[in-house]
């Protein structure tokens, strides 16, 4: 069966701590449980969720929704925001996971790559270089969501396809934006077969679309 | 520092020891069937079940853990009188028991309901020491699962019919008054047969045309051709047309058919009219390009190529195609080009609006076939562009010809279109365009020539490679011919063949359409 496979890089950065990685852990279960009631999703979204704070984990590996059981995301007291290091380890994940260019088995779709953060990447370098090793990776779309004011807007236009900008870090406001990104995963899961870059279902109010 | 821990540390690990499982099948009732109250209080052995089976050699090499992490965080709690009065009653002689309560833990999920689900409780429970377990109980505590032990193991089986999140328990009762309950969650997938929809699409929107398709001609009592297209799931559950289009023609007099299949691109606004423009147009240039001429021109090529592969008369016969299919495909694309451009103007007439129309909106995919009866046996050639399938099934000769090379991308999904100006579609060089896209072949018999667009290869076929296994093509056979009644030859061939077509596979719901000769 092919797969839509599809990344979660989420900032777990101390800032995060407290209210806002709350919402995003109860953000994640609506969007796990309405992906569950979308038949195409349900038959082929495979999620995979990476933090990021001092370092970059693989919290969820690639797993298909009907098995997927979703861990408690916690994040430090304090420290920095390792953008670079997740977006390395996304790209070392996708090698490794999605199946591309055979004729001996089935490809998978093109991933999709969500990006979650609340502030600015510490390591800019690696994060540069990253960026163009992320282009290489073919995503059929990469979405970055700008949390809270301190979210540096400027430097996911590097990697970022779409970029949507969320004023507040609280439940209501992430909420609304894990919901659009169900819809967008959705979407993906509908539109396979697409050649061109994804076209992203219209956020809702409190996500904005940055152009 | 609560008993469990000390258990644990003082246990004779590794040692098995049967004990009984109780279900509840209702929450905080007990029930018949086997279950009995459990009496904790009398000091007894566990009750012995016969042609119990060893645990799995995997669970009893495993090092006992000394300290399980979710042994820290349980407490001790006085059980509530009221809801463990059934279990007071049954012996106890004392008033209260210890309640040992564990951390939530999630079970597997059920791949779908509706489906059996099993799960083992021993790996829940290794942390008790198993020798002074007396009773296990077993229960839902919301949802209406009827649970059952799988007898000789200590498996715990059910079959969830509602999909949704339940909490379930597991109550293990040990020597010395203890009561450990493990709280257990369990996710029930949803059948995704049941979540799609069938939603009409609009048949007076633009470019409207009907869900599904399907014909049938007899061209003689030996030869028919069936063909039927399906809109796929994807697009029924939101109301959106089919994107693919099939046609063709016979000609009795020069016992000539012309079969075309065309795919339009999901991702392209108007591609279920590039679709149709690609197979009308096409069928019409083919037949155009027909004389008796032109084929008595054609015989004595084919039969030489026939007898002896030579370069000469292929190149002869490639020319002749190259004018024939080609051309038609050609002019399809400028049809299709020429459609945009009245649409664009249309729009502007309509809207007041300047919106650009091209080619790419109307995206397809084409399959064309001519095939030609001769003395000698049966011509056949193919101009193929995009994925999908077109092939000779001749199972009688143990013989597969795949006729074409299909387009793929690196990732799935990803193909070539007719409407498109690249390189791979329409080089300059027309030995090029020859060699890529067109494809000949005489034989002297075939069961049938059959062109399908992807959303049958696709799950039918898995891979590209498959698609030149005869093996596989007569799976797909066998299993079109358990509905489809193809020695009647007559509409309920291709009303069985759409039928055929809503077979079941998972995350594969594009439009089908297939196209047969036989």
């Amino acid at each position: 069966m092919r797969r839509l496979p599809v990344y979660l890089l989420i900032d777990t950065s101390g800032s995060m701590k407290g209210e806002p990685i709350e919402a995003v852990n109860a953000g994640l279960q609506s969007l796990v449980a309405s992906l569950r009631r979308d038949p195409q999703a349900l038959e082929t979204a495979h999620i995979s969720i990476i933090t990021f704070d001092r370092e970059a984990r693989v919290i969820l590996p690639l797993t298909p929704i009907e098995e997927l059981q979703l861990p408690v995301i916690e994040t430090p007291e304090s420290g920095p925001t390792m953008t670079g290091a997740a977006l390395e380890l996304v790209c070392q994940r996708i090698d490794m996971e999605v199946r591309i260019q055979s004729t001996d088995i089935k490809r998978d779709w093109k991933p999709l790559l969500f990006i979650m953060t609340d502030g600015a990447p510490n390591d800019v370098q690696k994060y540069k270089e990253m960026v163009v090793e992320c282009k290489k990776r073919n995503f059929a779309s990469i979405t970055a969501c700008a949390a809270g004011s301190s979210a540096k807007i400027e430097m996911l236009r590097d990697v970022a396809d779409n970029i949507v900008a969320l004023d507040t870090c609280d439940s209501a406001t992430f909420s609304q934006f894990f919901t659009w990104v169900s819809a967008s995963i959705s979407s993906g899961a509908q539109s396979v077969g697409v050649v061109s870059k994804l076209i992203l279902p219209p956020p809702p109010d409190a996500v904005m679309l940055v152009d | 520092m609560d008993e469990t821990k000390k258990d644990t540390s003082t246990s004779d690990t590794g040692q098995f020891t049967n004990f009984d499982i109780y279900i509840q099948q209702i929450p905080y009732e007990l029930e018949e069937d086997g279950i009995r109250p459990p009496s904790p209080s009398v000091t007894k052995t566990a009750p012995m079940i016969e042609n119990i089976s060893p645990p799995p050699a995997a669970n009893t090499e495993k090092p006992p853990d000394p300290t399980p992490c979710f042994l820290d965080e349980a407490k001790e709690i006085e059980i509530p009188k009221d809801e463990w009065s059934t279990f007071q009653e049954a012996g106890s002689a004392k008033d209260s028991w210890k309640v040992i309560d564990y951390p939530v833990n999630r079970l597997p999920n059920c791949k779908m309901a509706g489906t059996d689900y099993r799960v083992n409780i021993e790996e829940l429970i290794q942390t008790l020491q198993q020798n002074q377990i007396q009773h296990v109980t077993f229960r839902s505590k919301s949802g209406n699962i009827n649970w059952k032990r799988v007898d000789g193991t200590k498996d715990i089986c059910g079959q969830p019919m509602e999909p949704g999140d339940f909490d379930l328990e597991l109550c293990v009762d040990v020597q010395k008054c203890e009561r450990h309950v493990f709280p257990l969650k369990l996710t029930v997938n949803p059948d995704p047969k049941t979540l799609w929809k069938d939603i009409p699409s609009n048949p007076n929107g633009i470019y409207a045309k009907p869900d599904s398709e399907r014909a049938f001609f007899a061209c003689s009592e030996e030869l028919s051709i069936a063909a039927a297209s399906q809109r796929g799931r994807s697009h029924a559950q939101d109301g959106k047309p089919r994107d693919d289009d099939f046609a063709f023609k016979y000609d009795a007099t020069s016992q000539s058919a012309v079969l075309v299949v065309a795919d339009g691109a999901g991702s392209a606004k108007f591609s279920r009219k590039g679709s149709q423009i690609a197979v009308q147009t096409t069928l019409e240039e083919v037949i155009k390009a027909l004389s008796d001429e032109f084929w008595s021109s054609l015989v004595p090529p084919i039969q030489k190529w026939k007898n002896e592969h030579d370069t000469a008369s292929e190149k002869v016969i490639n020319t002749a195609m190259y004018r024939v299919l080609i051309h038609a495909a050609f002019e399809a694309k400028k049809c299709i080009e020429q459609e945009a451009r009245e649409h664009q103007a249309r729009y502007m007439a309509d809207y007041k609006k300047d919106e650009k129309f091209s080619g790419r909106d109307y995206a397809t995919t084409l399959i064309l076939s001519l095939v030609k009866k001769f003395d000698f046996g049966w011509f056949i050639a193919s101009y193929w562009v995009g994925d999908g399938a077109v092939a000779i099934y001749r199972p009688a000769d143990n013989e597969l010809i795949l006729h074409g090379i299909p387009d793929s991308g690196e990732y799935g999904g990803q193909t070539r279109f007719l409407t498109e100006n690249s390189d791979s579609v329409w080089p300059n060089d027309a030995h090029a365009l020859i060699q890529r896209r067109i494809r000949f072949d005489v034989v002297d018999a075939f069961k049938a020539i059959i062109l399908m667009t992807d959303g049958i290869s696709d799950p039918r076929f898995e891979t590209e490679k498959n698609l030149e296994h005869l093996g596989e093509w007569n799976e797909l056979w066998a299993d079109m011919e358990k509905v489809v009644p193809f020695t009647q030859r007559n509409e309920a061939v291709s009303d069985a063949l759409l039928a055929w077509m809503n077979f079941w596979a998972p995350g594969s719901h594009d439009d089908r359409t297939m196209v047969i000769l036989y």
